[in-house]
């Protein structure tokens, strides 16, 4: 099992005002396969995501991700745990401004200590296209191109999971048609697990599985 | 933990477009090290050649100094014994010029032994020994604000002198310390004529001997002072011939860089601002290298040495300018000092002699 979640509980806010975002949440995801995440603004997605990928600690249940148990990690720990194990891929790209796009694709992967770390980006960026962009910054570099660093940085390390939040909100149709599809070329290359939240219903077609969260629950898996 | 070059190359890469960011700290950290080095190395220079000079600046290898009387036949015979002697005596008078204008002046009535090291320099050239009986070497300043000249006279006390020339350069003027007035020389043989030295007179007589090769001052002033017990003069040596000087460069040195490291620490709030403002801008490439599976501490390492890196150049940029000024400094100092006594060449510790 690459995810196994069990009863998540995720509050924020004040202790005058609190907001539960997540409230029980289950979810397991088989090692290899696709998921899509669907669900309304405000249902707790992006909240179930980050708790998944280490960047959000939960305040209740239990979560194995990649054979760890995140629940008991503080945020360095989970920090550590990401590195080689999980690629993240944003809808706002998050790349670093002041990096070339080889660098950027370069420091996860220098981070986890891998080696040649600049000879597999300049693969990766390659792999996705971006062979002539290598010494570009993320300024010069259209949101299509970007999001492909972003991709390239994300799949550069081998991760087991990968996560992908709505990687295709800031694009338009076409250049998301083909992130989507390069995203799913690069996970099958990879034979990773992918949990990707989107609003496209076509997107989510192209997963093993849909999950339909509403209220900070599941409410719906469908094949 | 991460190896630091791969700390390093990670931060490398970040920083190098976006320097800017530091600027206030590599301005502040380099004005500061290149001011305090430059203070400091400025207040050795001088320490330093005071103490290259001491023979001349002090007109011997020692020099005993008594006030109010002149030395006795048995301590005159104790210098004689141990080196060459030379006296001088010292006193502030006024000096008249004819149409009876006057002005407070130092009088100094010098021997024929004196300069014992060094050169006594007026406006036509080198001399030594006083100058001729009932003449007189007078300073620009008193040229300048009696109007007086070559061949005219000056009266000190109750004797006119017949001005013989202008002092250029009076080699234990240093070691003379502070004076209230220019200075005026004649010959020791002619100090009673001018009736100045009265019972009560403030002056002062020093005797300056030059020693033989390989004898230590200090020695001698302790033997001397054993002979002499009741003498009560005060005794410097070569190895300090400008106390008051001395005292007075190594104390502002001090002074002056107390005076920087406190801007240093003033500006030290504003550098801190600065490197908080950078660190704010950074907020999002930090939370990304998080998400890249960067710790708290190798963030923090990978922030601290962008820092680091900078300070260290700012620190090493000051400290080059401060290997720079020394030279330029002594030179400057050297020339003007040679100006007025081409024999004497220039030397430091870090530096070989140089000609000016």
């Amino acid at each position: 099992m690459a995810i196994a979640a069990h009863n998540v509980t995720l509050t924020l806010g004040s202790d005058k005002a609190p907001v539960e975002i997540l409230r029980g949440v289950d979810l397991e995801v088989e090692a290899g396969t696709s998921v899509a995440l669907l669900g309304p603004s405000g249902s707790g997605k992006s909240s179930l995501m980050a708790v998944l990928a280490g960047l959000e600690r939960a305040d209740g249940g239990s979560i194995n991700v990649a054979g760890l148990d995140f629940a008991t990690m503080d945020e360095d720990d989970l920090a550590r745990a990401r590195r080689g194990r999980i690629g993240i891929v944003l809808q706002a790209f998050h790349l670093l401004p002041t990096m070339t796009a080889l660098e950027n694709v370069a420091v996860p992967l220098e981070l986890a200590g891998i080696a040649d770390p600049f000879g597999r980006a300049a693969a990766e960026l390659e792999a996705v296209g971006l062979g002539h962009r290598l010494t570009h910054y993320p300024a010069q570099l259209s949101g299509g191109e970007q999001q492909r660093v972003a991709i390239a940085r994300a799949m550069a390390s081998s991760p087991a999971i990968i996560f992908a939040d709505e990687p295709t909100g800031n694009l338009d149709t076409t250049t998301g048609q083909s992130i989507i599809e390069l995203i799913f070329a690069r996970r099958a290359a990879l034979g990773a697990t992918l949990l990707i939240i989107t609003h496209d219903p076509e997107l989510a077609e192209h997963c093993d599985r849909v999950v339909v969260m509403h209220d900070g629950k599941i409410e719906e898996r469908a094949a | 933990m991460l190896p630091l070059a791969t700390l390093w190359r990670i931060a490398r890469r970040d920083l190098a477009t976006r320097i800017r960011g530091l600027r206030l700290l590599a301005v502040c950290l380099f004005l500061g090290v290149a001011t305090l080095a430059a203070i400091g190395s400025l207040t050795r220079g001088i320490t330093s050649e005071l103490e290259v000079r001491g023979q001349t600046i002090l007109g011997g290898d020692i020099e005993f100094s008594l006030p109010q009387r002149e030395a006795s036949a048995d301590e005159m015979a104790g210098f004689r014994r141990v080196g060459t002697p030379s006296s001088t005596v010292r006193l502030r008078a006024m000096a008249n010029d004819p149409d009876g204008e006057a002005l407070l002046s130092e009088l100094k009535a010098v021997d024929a032994a004196y300069p014992l090291y060094g050169t006594m320099r007026l406006e036509s050239g080198a001399r030594k020994g006083p100058p001729p009986p009932g003449g007189i070497w007078i300073g620009k300043d008193l040229v300048s604000r009696l109007d007086l000249k070559v061949g005219g006279r000056v009266k000190f006390g109750e004797k006119s002198f017949l001005i013989h020339g202008v002092i250029a350069e009076e080699p234990d003027r240093l070691g003379e310390g502070f004076t209230l007035g220019p200075v005026a020389i004649i010959g020791l043989t002619d100090l009673p004529a001018t009736q100045l030295i009265q019972p009560g007179s403030l002056y002062e007589s020093k005797y300056r001997v030059r020693l033989p090769d390989g004898a230590n001052p200090e020695t001698v002033g302790k033997a001397l002072t054993a002979e002499f017990p009741d003498a009560g003069w005060d005794i410097t040596d070569s190895s300090n011939g400008a106390p008051g000087t001395r005292r007075f460069i190594e104390r502002m040195g001090q002074f002056l860089s107390l005076v920087g490291l406190a801007a240093l620490v003033i500006a030290g709030i504003g550098v801190g601002n600065g490197v908080a403002s950078y660190l704010a801008g950074k907020r999002p490439g930090l939370a990304t290298l998080k998400v890249l599976g960067a710790d708290s501490g190798t963030v923090a390492r990978i922030y601290g040495l962008q820092i680091l890196a900078v300070a260290a150049v700012s620190i090493v940029a000051g400290l080059v300018v401060w290997r720079l000024r020394p030279s330029a400094g002594s030179r400057a100092t050297c020339c003007r000092s040679s100006r007025a006594s081409p024999s004497i060449r220039c030397r430091s510790r870090s530096a070989p002699p140089m000609a000016c």
